[in-house]
């Protein structure tokens, strides 16, 4: 029998698995700061909660649908987002070696992800620690 | 107008309804107790399941950017302290219950 | 209000002033430059290059509300972001110098508009800018790390 399934969980487990996967990202990026024609990537996830909750906003993205019996894509329910990887496209500020990695955005990121990540942990060990609560009563 | 009805002269119906009355107000019975703690229990544990629903849907907010790190850390320890005293009362009432219970009589 | 937008907000700053720095050393580097490059088939010295800022603060929230069309009732918090570099519209500096290889008929050269004064203080400033950013990013990173000490200990 599981116990730790509930819905906002698996949320919290999915945004510190997505912590670990942005740190490897960033690290690439740090890593290729001066190759030539390389082009940053990120993880998009917190920013697909965002969207999929649709607080306040008037529209909600909503997936195309081309026939309608298929599943609806970002309304109803929160859902559980995957984590996605893009590759940032945008111009480079460095013409000549044609490469859009930026230190010190790579640095906030990696400082702001390390937080993000401490408190995720924080947020799963408070769920197991009120699951321990009951079981033990102690 | 208050007058000092001396004893004698009350009727037997006036003493009936006097002490009619006041075995009326009695002090409740061990199993009135009981039910009143339990009812007790039952709404603390709702209070507790209403405060780990506020730190799921903190959770949720703070994931989507709306709220503060220091908000859902406070909500986490409320939720938690208030299930560590539900428990805790819990078991000093099983402690209690268990330690008259081993009265000889 | 939203404490992790600090991060994103300083790192544009820093990024903006490391790009401004950069300007005023090429602007330096190139202080006696005559021939920058050819222009009607001449020569045309070296012209001073600055840096234009704008308040502005692309990220994927903020694209996604204007697709949206959503009224912001409340300002945004902007980060900073260079939108161009432009060349100085000062005329440049007429030096006579007749053993110039490129002194014109009359004997004068024509030097580039950068004058070292100037872009030592812009650097100073570039660089005090740059440390102020790395501080308020220190102070952002350490609120919030106090932030989740919150009910330990």
């Amino acid at each position: 029998m599981t116990i730790l399934n509930g819905a906002s969980f698996k949320r919290m487990e999915a945004a510190l698995f997505a912590t670990e996967a942005r740190q490897r990202v960033i690290a690439n990026n740090i890593a290729n700061a001066e190759t030539p024609n390389f082009k940053r990537s990120e993880i998009l996830f917190e920013e697909l909660i965002e969207n999929a909750m649709g607080v306040n906003t008037n529209k909600r993205l909503e997936g195309f649908k081309t026939n309608e019996r298929h599943i609806t894509i970002g309304k109803g329910s929160l859902g559980l987002p995957r984590a996605q990887i893009v590759t940032d496209h945008t111009t480079a500020m460095n013409p000549l070696t044609n490469n859009n990695v930026d230190i010190e955005t790579e640095m906030a990121l990696l400082a702001k992800n390390q937080l993000n990540n401490q408190l995720y942990a924080n947020q799963i060990t408070h769920e197991i620690m009120m699951k321990k609560l009951a079981i033990t009563g102690r | 107008m208050s007058q000092i009805i001396p004893m004698n002269a009350l009727s037997l119906q006036q003493i009936q309804a006097k002490t009619a009355y006041n075995t009326q107000v009695k002090t409740p019975t061990t199993s009135e107790i009981t039910k009143t703690f339990g009812q007790y229990l039952n709404d603390a544990l709702t209070t507790v399941d209403q405060l780990e629903k506020t730190v799921h849907q903190k959770n949720d907010l703070y994931l989507a950017g709306k709220i503060d790190a220091s908000e859902l850390m406070i909500a986490a320890n409320e939720a938690q302290l208030s299930l560590q005293l539900t428990s805790e009362i819990r078991n000093k009432m099983i402690e209690a219950y268990q330690e008259i219970m081993r009265i000889h009589v | 209000m939203k404490l992790n937008t600090g991060f994103d907000i300083s790192a544009s700053a820093l990024t903006a002033n490391r790009l401004r720095m950069d300007v005023i050393s090429s602007n330096i580097a190139n202080a006696e430059t005559t021939r920058a490059k050819i222009e009607n088939g001449q020569y045309v010295p070296y012209k001073r290059k600055m840096v234009v800022l704008d308040a502005n603060q692309q990220s994927f929230s903020t694209l996604l509300d204007k697709s949206l069309n959503v009224n912001e009732k409340t300002t945004a918090l902007k980060g900073v972001r260079v939108t161009k570099i432009v060349e100085d519209t000062t005329p440049t500096k007429l030096v006579y110098n007749p053993n110039h290889p490129d002194a014109n008929a009359e004997g004068y050269v024509e030097m580039p508009n950068v004058d070292t004064t100037v872009e030592m203080i812009d650097m100073i400033a570039a660089q005090r800018a740059y440390e102020a950013n790395i501080t308020a990013l220190n102070a952002s990173k350490s609120i919030f790390q106090k932030s989740l000490t919150i009910g330990k200990g």
